[in-house]
C-alpha cells in the first residue's frame, strides 16, 4: 500500500535535478570556489604559494612589490592558501564555473595598485 | 633606530629584542607566527625551526613585538577616539572607583575584584565565551602561567595577579588555533596589552576573535628565577611558600602560613626586568579598561575607562549588579597616590634609558621611536603652530588655594599642572603634581600654592612652531608649556602638553 502511495506522490512531484545551465542553485556556505587575493592586505610572504600542495599558485618578486599568479586549471580548491594566510588577504569565493577553451584565459593575476 | 628592516623579521627580532635581552616572553610572535616558528618555553623564546627555508619575506614577528618600533602610533588609534587625554593617564573616558559586589572575588583577588566580576560578567552574558587571564601555578603558587578561561567557574582559580611575566599573547594564539574560540576577552600587563593592539594594528586574522582588552595597571615585573633566589637567602622564604605579594611603596610578601614580610623598593628594583625598568606605561593605556589597586582603600579598585566598548561592558555590569562603583572625587588621596606611583614609573623609566644611553648600551626600538620624531613628523609639527595645537580653555588656580584643595581639583580633572594666576588675571607661576607630592601630607592642608609654584617659566608664542615647542620642552625636560601672549607675557592664551602633541602626530593618519 505504503509503495503505491509513495508512487503517486513521486508522480505528481517535480524531480529533485535540476536543468543546470538554466536553473541554479546558490552555492552552500563554505564552499570553496576560486580564491581571489586583495592585495591591499597581501604582505607577499609567499606562504600561499608555499603551502599550495598543487602548485598553482605563483609568487613573483617579494614584499610589498610581490605579484600573485593564481592557475586555476590545476586548483584543487582546497583551501589551504585562505587558511595559511596570517593577514587573511586571501578568500574562496563561491565562484565555480572556472572552464575556459584557452589555459591564458585560466590564469589570474594580482598585483598591488599603488 | 634601523632605517630598513630585514626581509625575515626574526633577524630583527633577535638582534634587537633578544639578543639585548628585552624579550619579555608575551608570546605574541608565537601567537603570530604563521609557520609556528617561535615558541615560548621554560622561560626562553625558542627558535624552532629556520623560518627562512618557508618564507622569503616575513615582517610579522617584528611587528607585533611590543617592544619594536612598528605600529606604534596605529595601536594609539584603537583609544583615540575617547575625549579626554592626560598625561600619565592616557586617553580615557572616565576614572571611577569600583568593586565586585560579590565579597569571595574580593577576597580570592588582589584588590576589587573587577576583572573577575566583569569577565564572569562577560560569559555569562555572552559578551565573550572565552577569558585569557594569568593564573597561578599549582605547586608554585606565585609562579604565572597564562590560561584560558571557558566557564565561569574557572575563573575563580586565576584572580589574583601578580607582578611576574606570562605569556598571555601566546595563550590568545592557542585559545584561537586549539580551541577555536570567537570571542575572547584578553587581560593583560601593558606591555602584553600593547602586543594584543600591535596584532590588531597589523589587522592578523587570530585578532578577529578578540572582544576586549582589559589592561592591568603594572609597575614593574620580577624576574622569577632571580627574585625567588634573593629572597630565600635573605628572609628565608621559598618560592612555594608565598601566598601573594603588594606591591607599593613597599613590597609586601605574605606567605601561607601568615608571616608578613616587606621589603623595600630599592632592594628589590635589582630584580626587576631590564624591559620594565625603561617602561613608561603605567595604566595599560592602550586597553578597553584598565584596572588596577586603589591603595589605600584596600577594597577597591582604580577602574579607567577609555572605548566606547569597554564603556558598554562596564555599564552593563553595574546594571546587572556585578559591581558596584564609587566616585573617585570623594577619594583624592587614591588618586594622588595612584599618579604618584605612575609618575614613579615614568621618571624612573627617563631614568633608566638615559642611563643606557650614556653607558652606549640598548634600548628597545620602541622606546627609542618614542623619544624620536621622524622626519615626516617633524615636518608635520614644523608646518603648524602653537596656536593650532594648543589648548584654549586653560584651568587656572588662585595662589592662595591650599594644596589640599588643589588635589580635590586635581582629582575631579586629572589635569596634572595647573597655571597659577592673581585676582588680576596675571600668570605668576605653574603649578605641577611633581611639587605637590613633594609637600608631606600633614602639611597639604597649611600650604599655599604660591609657596610651591615654579615662579620661572618657560613660555611660548602662538606664532611659535609646534617643533620648537617640542624642542623647547624637551630641552627643560617639562611636560607642558604656557602659551602667552607676546604683548603682554603675563597673559595666558592656551597651553600645550606632551600628549597634544603626540595626539597631533596621530591626527593626519586618523583623517585619512
Amino acid at each position: 500500500m505504503a509503495i503505491i502511495k509513495e508512487a503517486i506522490k513521486q508522480l505528481l512531484s517535480r524531480p529533485v535535478t535540476l536543468k543546470y545551465p538554466f536553473e541554479r542553485v546558490a552555492p552552500p556556505e563554505g564552499f570553496r570556489g576560486r580564491p581571489v587575493w586583495d592585495m591591499r592586505r597581501c604582505i607577499g610572504c609567499g606562504l600561499c604559494s608555499k603551502i599550495c600542495p598543487s602548485g598553482a599558485i605563483e609568487i613573483i618578486g617579494k614584499g610589498k612589490e610581490a605579484k600573485i599568479k593564481y592557475y586555476v586549471d590545476r586548483c584543487m580548491f582546497c583551501g589551504q592558501c585562505a587558511e595559511s594566510c596570517p593577514r587573511n588577504a586571501i578568500a574562496m569565493t563561491s565562484e565555480f564555473e572556472l572552464a575556459n577553451y584557452s589555459r591564458e584565459k585560466m590564469l589570474y593575476e594580482y598585483e598591488r595598485e599603488f | 633606530m634601523k632605517a630598513s628592516r630585514d626581509l625575515i623579521a626574526y633577524n630583527d627580532l633577535k638582534r634587537l629584542i633578544i639578543d639585548p635581552g628585552f624579550c619579555n616572553l608575551c608570546g605574541a610572535c608565537e601567537a603570530a607566527c604563521p609557520i609556528h616558528a617561535l615558541r615560548v618555553e621554560k622561560n626562553k623564546l625558542e627558535y624552532v625551526h629556520d623560518c627562512s627555508e618557508y618564507v622569503e619575506f616575513c615582517p610579522i614577528c617584528y611587528d607585533v613585538c611590543p617592544f619594536s618600533e612598528a605600529l606604534l602610533l596605529e595601536t594609539l588609534s584603537f583609544v583615540t577616539d575617547a575625549p579626554k587625554r592626560r598625561e600619565s593617564i592616557g586617553y580615557y573616558r572616565k576614572i571611577v572607583l569600583a568593586q565586585a559586589v560579590d565579597s569571595k572575588l574580593r577576597e580570592l583577588s588582589h584588590s576589587g575584584g573587577v576583572v573577575t566580576a566583569l569577565l564572569i560578567h562577560a560569559i555569562k552574558k555572552g559578551f565573550v565565551d572565552s577569558a585569557i587571564v594569568s593564573e597561578s601555578e599549582e605547586e608554585v603558587p606565585i609562579k604565572v602561567k597564562p590560561a584560558i578561561s571557558l566557564v565561569p567557574d574557572d575563573l575563580l582559580s586565576a584572580v589574583d595577579y601578580k607582578y611576574f611575566p606570562s605569556s598571555v599573547a601566546k595563550a590568545f594564539g592557542k585559545a584561537v588555533h586549539e580551541y577555536g574560540k570567537a570571542k575572547i576577552a584578553f587581560v593583560g600587563t601593558p606591555c602584553h596589552v600593547r602586543a594584543i593592539r600591535k596584532l590588531e594594528a597589523w589587522e592578523h586574522k587570530i585578532v578577529e576573535s578578540l572582544k576586549i582588552v582589559i589592561g592591568l595597571i603594572c609597575l614593574w615585573s620580577f624576574s622569577f628565577p632571580k627574585l625567588t633566589e634573593f629572597l630565600k637567602r635573605k628572609y628565608n622564604v621559598k618560592a612555594g611558600e608565598i601566598q601573594r605579594i603588594d606591591l607599593n611603596k613597599e613590597y609586601k610578601i605574605l606567605t601561607k602560613n601568615g608571616k608578613v614580610v616587606s621589603v623595600s623598593l630599592p632592594e628589590v628594583e635589582a630584580h626587576i626586568l631590564d624591559i620594565c625598568k625603561m617602561c613608561e606605561d603605567f595604566t595599560s593605556e592602550l586597553a578597553d579598561i584598565s584596572v588596577g589597586g586603589a591603595h589605600p582603600l584596600k577594597d577597591w579598585s582604580i577602574v579607567i575607562i577609555r572605548t566606547e566598548i569597554g564603556e558598554r561592558l562596564f555599564e552593563s555590569a553595574v546594571k546587572a549588579n556585578v559591581i558596584r562603583v564609587k566616585n573617585i572625587e570623594e577619594r583624592a588621596e587614591v588618586f594622588t597616590h595612584f599618579v604618584e606611583m605612575g609618575l614613579i614609573k615614568k621618571n624612573a623609566a627617563i631614568q633608566e634609558i638615559e642611563r643606557r644611553r650614556k653607558k652606549g648600551r640598548a634600548i628597545p626600538p620602541a622606546f627609542a621611536r618614542l623619544l624620536e620624531l621622524v622626519p615626516s613628523e617633524i615636518s608635520l609639527l614644523s608646518s603648524l603652530t602653537a596656536e593650532q595645537v594648543m589648548t584654549r580653555k586653560v584651568m587656572t588656580v588662585k595662589p592662595q588655594t591650599t594644596v589640599e584643595e588643589l588635589l580635590t581639583i586635581m582629582t575631579k580633572h586629572h589635569h596634572m599642572g595647573y597655571p597659577v594666576v592673581n585676582e588680576k588675571g596675571k600668570l605668576i607661576g605653574i603649578v605641577t603634581f611633581e611639587d605637590i607630592a613633594k609637600v608631606p601630607t600633614e602639611k597639604r592642608k597649611k600650604t599655599l600654592i604660591k609657596e610651591i609654584a615654579h615662579k620661572k617659566l618657560v613660555t611660548a608664542y602662538p606664532e611659535d612652531s609646534a617643533m620648537e615647542i617640542y624642542e623647547k620642552m624637551n630641552k627643560h625636560k617639562i611636560g607642558r608649556i604656557l602659551i602667552v601672549d607676546k604683548k603682554d607675557p603675563q597673559k595666558i592664551l592656551g597651553i600645550i602638553t606632551k600628549t597634544d602633541i603626540i595626539h597631533t602626530l596621530r591626527w593626519p593618519m586618523k583623517t585619512k
